[in-house]
């Protein structure tokens, strides 16, 4: 190396050891571009983006809640090629009483379908570049340029199972009081109330993120009660977002689109 | 007389005490903006109340957060500060990071913070207890309030409308607080009351 290089080098190893944040931040996000098999002209495949973080750091769901910004994907693929929308996992709650965020810690896999064109010629050549905010007790925004590469079957195996599915056999109903939604829950027949609930909103400007939500057990159904944001200009038309729900010792993540009622 | 100095301490107790909303409370859009009374690096005491009948900007910083950095780094901020303070606004940068966590600074240090950051505010109010974030539902750095002249909130959420931590992305973004600024100096009524804040979480 000469005398530049290394007077470089010796800076950023002084500088990031003075700044232990970013030294850690370099490998607190490792992200990587796969596919669950090889593109063939006009077949939609299934891709992912699978980010894996060190212990204490999460990244942010697609509502990332009181601040945190949404992990982003920018495609560099060849002329023809289609990306459909992320797909997101249920996320997790991280935060307190004051700050509430919503995201992924240890590792998160988000799927997209990729659709080649008719004429596709090499889809080796797909890239991205991953943009996300990974925090601790500090954010550091981080990215990466990945290539695609084929990724084992049981990633988007267990992918899939971290989805949030349609609500089969329960009935929801969403009707607004003074600064609360009332949010109902019915089991299908025969089945037990959730002993634990809680509503991510995926829209802003709807729910406060840090307050409790309260879930009472009733003969029928479980109420929670949502806060609705002081934020909000207009009353909430639509509640939407992914609830989760433990029931008998399982967690369940469904998909929610509720009109609520006055 | 010591009856009416008792009457009237506990009225001040109360009125205190009905100043301070509970925890988590969101001061809303259309409300009064709560009082509140903290000091600045060198000691000396700023209120809200003292600044009735001025538009008053509160924004809420910590120097480590990289949307804070976005936003000084490229003079964005001290621009703002400069320019509305120029034209008559009180501009109060607050910072709420609890001892111990990212953004925390004494006294002493903040002096030296501000100069090297050019700061252009009005003052710079230490809130280390968190109490005053806490009471305008402050939840990220940076984040916006605008209160008009007769103490009601006219504007809280975002600086812009671009949230990231690029400051490439400064200059196409719609700057929610100048708009609502030049709106409420204009005395218009403020289009856009509220949005959601971007940044890092307040470290309270």
């Amino acid at each position: 190396m000469r005398c530049p290089e290394i007077i470089a080098a010796a800076l950023i190893v002084l500088f990031a050891a003075a700044n232990p944040a970013l030294a850690d931040a370099r490998s607190a996000v490792r992200a990587e571009l796969l596919s669950e098999r090889e593109a063939k002209p006009g077949a939609p495949f299934t891709a992912a983006v699978r980010l894996t973080m060190e212990k204490g750091w999460h990244t942010y769901w697609a509502n990332p809640g009181d601040g945190g910004l949404a992990t982003k994907i920018e495609w560099k693929m060849p002329e023809g090629f289609m990306a459909g929308p992320v797909q997101w996992p249920a996320p997790r709650r991280f935060g307190d009483k004051d700050v509430m965020n919503y995201g992924y810690d240890g590792s998160v896999v988000l799927l997209m379908e990729i659709t080649p064109p008719a004429s596709a010629a090499g889809a080796g050549s797909i890239a991205a570049k991953v943009s996300w905010l990974a925090c601790n007790q500090i954010c550091v925004p981080g990215s990466a340029e990945v290539r695609m590469e084929l990724g084992a079957p049981d990633i988007f195996e267990a992918a899939r199972k971290a989805m949030p599915v349609k609500p089969d056999g329960w009935s929801f109903a969403a009707v607004k009081t003074e600064g609360t939604i009332r949010f109902s829950i019915e089991p299908p027949p025969g089945e037990a109330a959730p002993s634990e609930a809680y509503f991510f909103p995926s829209e802003e400007l709807v729910l406060s993120y840090a307050a409790p939500q309260k879930l009472e057990s009733g003969a029928a159904a479980s109420l929670l009660t949502l806060k609705i944001s002081g934020a909000a200009e207009k009353p909430p038309r639509l509640l939407k977002g992914v609830l989760v729900i433990r029931q008998s010792q399982t967690d369940w993540a469904f998909e929610v689109e509720t009109p609520i009622k006055k | 007389m010591k009856k009416t100095t008792v009457f009237v301490i506990a009225l001040c107790l109360l009125g205190a005490s009905q100043a301070g909303r509970p925890l988590n409370a969101e001061t809303e859009s259309g409300s009064p903006a709560p009082d509140f009374s903290l000091a600045d690096p060198s000691g000396a005491v700023h209120t809200l109340s003292e600044a009735r009948g001025r538009l008053v900007v509160l924004e809420w910083t910590n120097p480590d957060c990289p949307f804070v950095k976005k936003h000084y780094g490229s003079g964005n901020m001290q621009k703002l500060q400069a320019d509305y303070s120029a034209k008559g606004v009180v501009w109060y940068t607050i910072a709420s990071s609890a001892p111990g966590k990212q953004g925390y600074y004494d006294a002493e240090t903040w002096k030296g913070i501000l100069a090297e950051r050019g700061d252009s505010e009005t003052a710079l109010l230490l809130d280390p207890d968190g109490k005053v974030g806490r009471l305008y539902g402050a939840k990220t750095t940076p984040h916006l309030f605008l209160i008009g002249r007769d103490g009601v909130l006219l504007y809280a959420g975002a600086i812009d409308s671009n949230p990231s931590a690029d400051p490439a992305d400064i200059a196409d973004a719609a700057c929610y607080i100048s708009m609502a600024l030049d709106e409420a100096l204009a005395a218009k009524p403020v289009t856009r009351v509220s949005t959601e804040s971007y940044g890092c979480s307040v470290k309270y």
